[in-house]
Parts: structure tokens; sequence; C-alpha cells
């Protein structure tokens, strides 16, 4: 598995490196940390020393301590995490490799964050990102609506975590049946990593549940009561998924799945769905 | 101790399917035999023959199909539970066929699944039916598989306490291993008819008279959505309705939210 856990210095952020480095203990996951600073043409590189001209590398380095602090006793798989240095890589891209038997990349890209996000999403063939996320709008700069401009743009799996928030319910709202098994692994790593109740939902269309739905559903529903994880069942219809998805409190995670033949992303187009992650109150993961 | 007889429709259905594997769970400690019943609800399509012997040999043929389904249902199930041998098929109206059976086979409950829906107007939709609005015993509708065994009884101002409790009595046979908590709900205490308070010490005086002591009896004061959250971790709801009115209620608001089984009485 490969994780990108982009950040910025705020609170949330060292709390999503907190939750990345739990999920990466679990999976021993390949780590790409990256941060994004503004692009100024106008500083001289040579009248400054790296952390002055670049202090997003000394955000990275403090980020990096945090999460093999929280990885615990399996952190060597990362490397030993000493002051590693930046170099340039492919032009604008400052790289530090702190990697062991398992990746763990820094990196700082400059200019617009979202893109910056969805582009190192790609370039690293990332399977999950993580970014924190205020409680309240603000944060991340540029109008604060970075996490939903990423989970719209980025082409693999998002996960916008709310500051200091742990799970206590994982809504999955299943409208088509061909979710991926690595998808219910991921769900599953959430349901495992916060010891949270799980809660299949299936969206309704035209108000019927479709029977390749209903039959996932308890397919899900199933393998999680046979392990004796709480699992719960619930139908929305696609007119009231917004409100659903507004309506999740502060401890639940909302995870959807937005494929292409996904009909939630017809019901859901990228605005609504940036727009979405912007303004719930729940952490959200947007499966893909 | 008599069982008591729980008519259960089976059906392909997710809902159904969580129903029948909650209740089995279930029956022992409510002393329940489980009667299977299936309904196959013919097209509205018209026949060759709405009468005679091609109507006769038709249903049949829908009757032989209903028994080998639930037949494959129960097996699939592989249930460990008492389940009456002989599964009832009918053929006809979903909810004329049940009500019908309801009141001729002297059940003592019906059980069904239900998949909780966000939104809570086709849980008062299913009030409002004419299988829920006339049905002769209790219900008891399924929507999730809770590992608790502690019951709440939930009253609000509308509740007939006494006939709450007499209800509750059949099920939970034995005081001893009665695992229930009493609540009194109301959005707030202010101006009530009857204050929740004097409603619990009303159920608690009915429950102690026949030998039943709730582990925690509490006031519920809030939102429908703050009183579903609250009730969240209960393995059975048990309510008494009044049927006779239409009238959407704080307390039939947090039925739709709940994710618990619930055991309407009435």
């Amino acid at each position: 598995m490969k994780l990108l856990v982009a950040v910025d210095e705020n609170p949330y952020s060292r709390y999503a490196v907190g939750q990345a480095a739990r999920l990466a203990a679990n999976t021993w996951a390949d780590v790409v940390m990256l941060a994004v600073e503004k692009s100024r043409a106008y500083l001289d590189e040579d009248d400054l020393d790296q952390e002055h001209a670049h202090p997003k590398t000394l955000t990275l380095k403090r980020y990096l301590a945090d999460f093999l602090g929280s990885v615990g006793p399996e952190a060597d798989i990362y490397g030993p995490g000493r002051d590693v240095p930046f170099g340039r890589r492919d032009g604008d891209v400052l790289e530090a490799d702190a990697s062991g038997r398992k990746g763990m990349v820094l990196r700082v890209r400059s200019g617009n964050p979202a893109k910056a996000i969805a582009a190192e999403a790609r370039a690293s063939g990332s399977d999950l990102v993580i970014l924190g996320s205020s409680q309240h709008e603000g944060g991340w700069g540029r109008g604060s609506d970075v996490p939903g401009r990423v989970a719209d743009a980025a082409d693999c799996p998002v996960f916008v975590l709310r500051e200091n928030v742990v799970p206590s319910k994982v809504a999955c709202c299943l409208d088509h049946a061909n979710v991926t098994q690595e998808s219910l692994e991921l769900i599953n790593q959430c349901v495992t990593l916060y010891g949270a109740e799980l809660e299949v939902v299936g969206v309704l269309r035209r108000g019927e549940l479709r029977e390749d739905v209903e039959a996932k559903m308890g397919e899900v529903l199933g393998y999680y009561l046979d392990r004796d994880v709480r699992a719960l069942v619930r139908v929305v219809g696609e007119d009231s998924l917004e409100s659903f998805i507004e309506s999740g409190g502060r401890e639940d995670l909302m995870a959807l799945w937005l494929t292409r033949k996904s009909p939630l992303q017809k019901l859901l187009p990228g605005h609504r769905v940036a727009s979405l992650v912007n303004h719930a109150s729940a952490s959200i993961l947007v499966l893909r | 101790m008599d069982m008591l007889k729980a008519l259960v429709p089976v059906e392909m259905t997710l809902a159904s399917n969580i129903a029948l594997r909650y209740l089995c769970r279930k029956a022992d400690q409510l002393g329940i035999a489980i009667q299977p019943i299936h309904v196959e609800e013919p097209d509205h399509k018209p026949h060759s023959s709405e009468t005679g012997w091609i109507r006769r040999s038709w249903e049949s043929g829908l009757r032989q199909a209903g028994l080998e389904e639930v037949r494959r249902i129960l097996k699939s199930e592989r249930l460990d539970c008492f389940v009456l041998p002989n599964p009832l098929v009918r053929v006809g109206a979903r909810e004329d066929e049940l009500l019908d059976e309801l009141r001729i086979g002297g059940h003592d409950l019906f059980v069904e699944g239900e998949v909780a829906n966000f939104n809570t107007g086709e849980f008062r939709k299913r009030l409002k039916s004419k299988l829920y609005r006339q049905m002769p015993c209790p219900a008891l509708v399924v929507r999730n598989m809770i590992q608790s065994d502690r019951a709440a009884l939930v009253l609000d101002e509308k509740t007939d306490v006494e006939l709450l409790v007499n209800r509750f009595r059949r099920f939970f046979r034995d005081p001893a291993k009665a695992d229930f908590d009493l609540c009194a709900y109301a959005m707030d205490d202010l101006q009530r008819a009857t204050h929740p308070d004097e409603l619990l010490a009303e159920g608690r005086r009915l429950l102690k008279g026949a030998g039943y002591a709730p582990a925690r009896s509490f006031s519920l004061l809030g939102s429908p959505e703050t009183a579903a959250k609250a009730l969240h971790d209960y393995g059975m709801i048990v309510v008494h309705l009044d049927r006779k009115s239409n009238r959407k209620t704080p307390l039939t608001e947090v039925l739709g939210l709940a994710s618990s089984p619930l055991l309407l009485c009435w």
C-alpha cells in the first residue's frame, strides 16, 4: 500500500500524521509525506540556507519524527529517521529519502495545494491520500477548500480526517455492487483501527434497493457480524443522500464510492463532492 | 412454560435474513417457536382464466414454488432454533394474506425485518398500513442484529403503561432473567400532561407489582435524533403505540431513527 500524507502547519495535519502512522503500522505501507509551498520566483536560494528558503522542509522533518513516534516499536521499518538532507528532484520538487525496509519519502512541491497534492498522488501511484481538516472552515489557505478539491481531483481514494476526532462509526454508502476488494479492505482497516461500528448504507434508486446492492450489503454485513464487529444496515434515498452525509456527526466517518461506474458520481458532481467534503462535520473517505 | 408462536415472513431479502437470524438468537430467551410464512404475490397481468381448474393449477404451481423457496432459504440460513416444520405458503396480496393468517392462526407475535430508512416517513407509512393498524398481536420489527440482550421499555405521555407492562410480561416471562431499563421520553419536561418522572413512577410501580425491576430507570429528554442515539445500544426497544391516532409524535420519530429492533405493542 502506498500512502500519501499531505500536510500543512495546522494542528489537524499533525493529527492526520498520527492517524496515518497508525494505518501504516497496520499495513506496512510505503509513505510519501508532502508539503506544498507557495511559488516564490523572487527568492534567490543562494542567499539563504535551505530551511529558510524552504521552511516546509523543517515542517516535514518534524512530522517525520511525529510519524515514527506514532508507529511505535516497529518504526525501524521506516529507517532511523535521523536528519535527512533534501535535494532537488524533477525541477521544482524537493525530496528527502528517509526509507528503511519500507519507503518513507518527504517531498515539497510548490504551487496550488490541491493541484500539487493531486499531481503527487498520480506521480507516486498512491493508493490513498490522507489529509487533515479543521472542524470548521479554515486552514489550508486559499479559501480553505483544499480537502474537497483534492477529494474531487484525485484518481485514488482520499481520506479527509477531522481534527482530534476518533470515528466511532463508519458509514459506507453503497450504490453499486462493483466495489473493489481493496476498498473493502480500506473500510476494514478503518473499522479495526478505530474499533468503530460499521453502518452499511444502501442508496435507493427511485425508491428501490437494487438487487445486486442488497446482496452486496448482505455480504458485507455477514462478513463483519461473523467477526463480532457491530454492523448495522440502513437505506437512504438518492434524493436524501446529501442530507444524510451532512447529518453525519463529528464522530462519524462517511465512506463514499465515487467511480465512473458509480451512480453516486452522477448524483454528486465534482463541485458537490468538494462542497460536501469541506462542509460536513464527519470525516470523509472517498473511495474509487 | 408454553411456547409463544411467532409468524415470520420468509423472503429472499436482506431484511428477512436479518429478522430470521435475530429471532433465532432470541427464540430461547423469549420462548418463541417460529412459524414461517411465505406469500407469493401473483403479478397483475390478466390471465387466460380467472376461475376454474386453470387458475387452481396456476395457484398450486405458485404455492409449490413458494414452498420450495422457503425451504431453500431456511436451509441456507442453518437456523439452530425451533422452527415449526410446515411453512405456510399463501398466494395473494402480501398484506391481506398476512393479516388473514394473524387473525385465524392465533399467533402471539408478528416478526418482520426492515432495513431502517434515513427518511423516517417510511416507518410512519408502515405504521399506517392496513397490516399494522389491524394486526391482532404485537409486532417485532427487526432492523439489525444487535448483540446486547438488554431491552429498553420506553414510555411517553401517550403510553398506556399498564397495557405495555402486561405485554412486556408476556414476552419476558421470567422476572429474574428480564434484563431491561425503563425510560420515559419527552422532547422536554415543560408543560407535559404527564411529567416523565410520573411516568417512570407509574411504570416502576406496575413492574414491581409483577415482580420485575428495571436495571436502571431514567428520563430521556431531547430531540428524536438525540434520543435515538441514546437508545442505540439496546438489543430491543419496547413501546406501546396508540393505533387510533395518525399523528406523528416525537416517539414515532425516535422509532423511525432507531437502529435497534422494535417491539411494538398495542
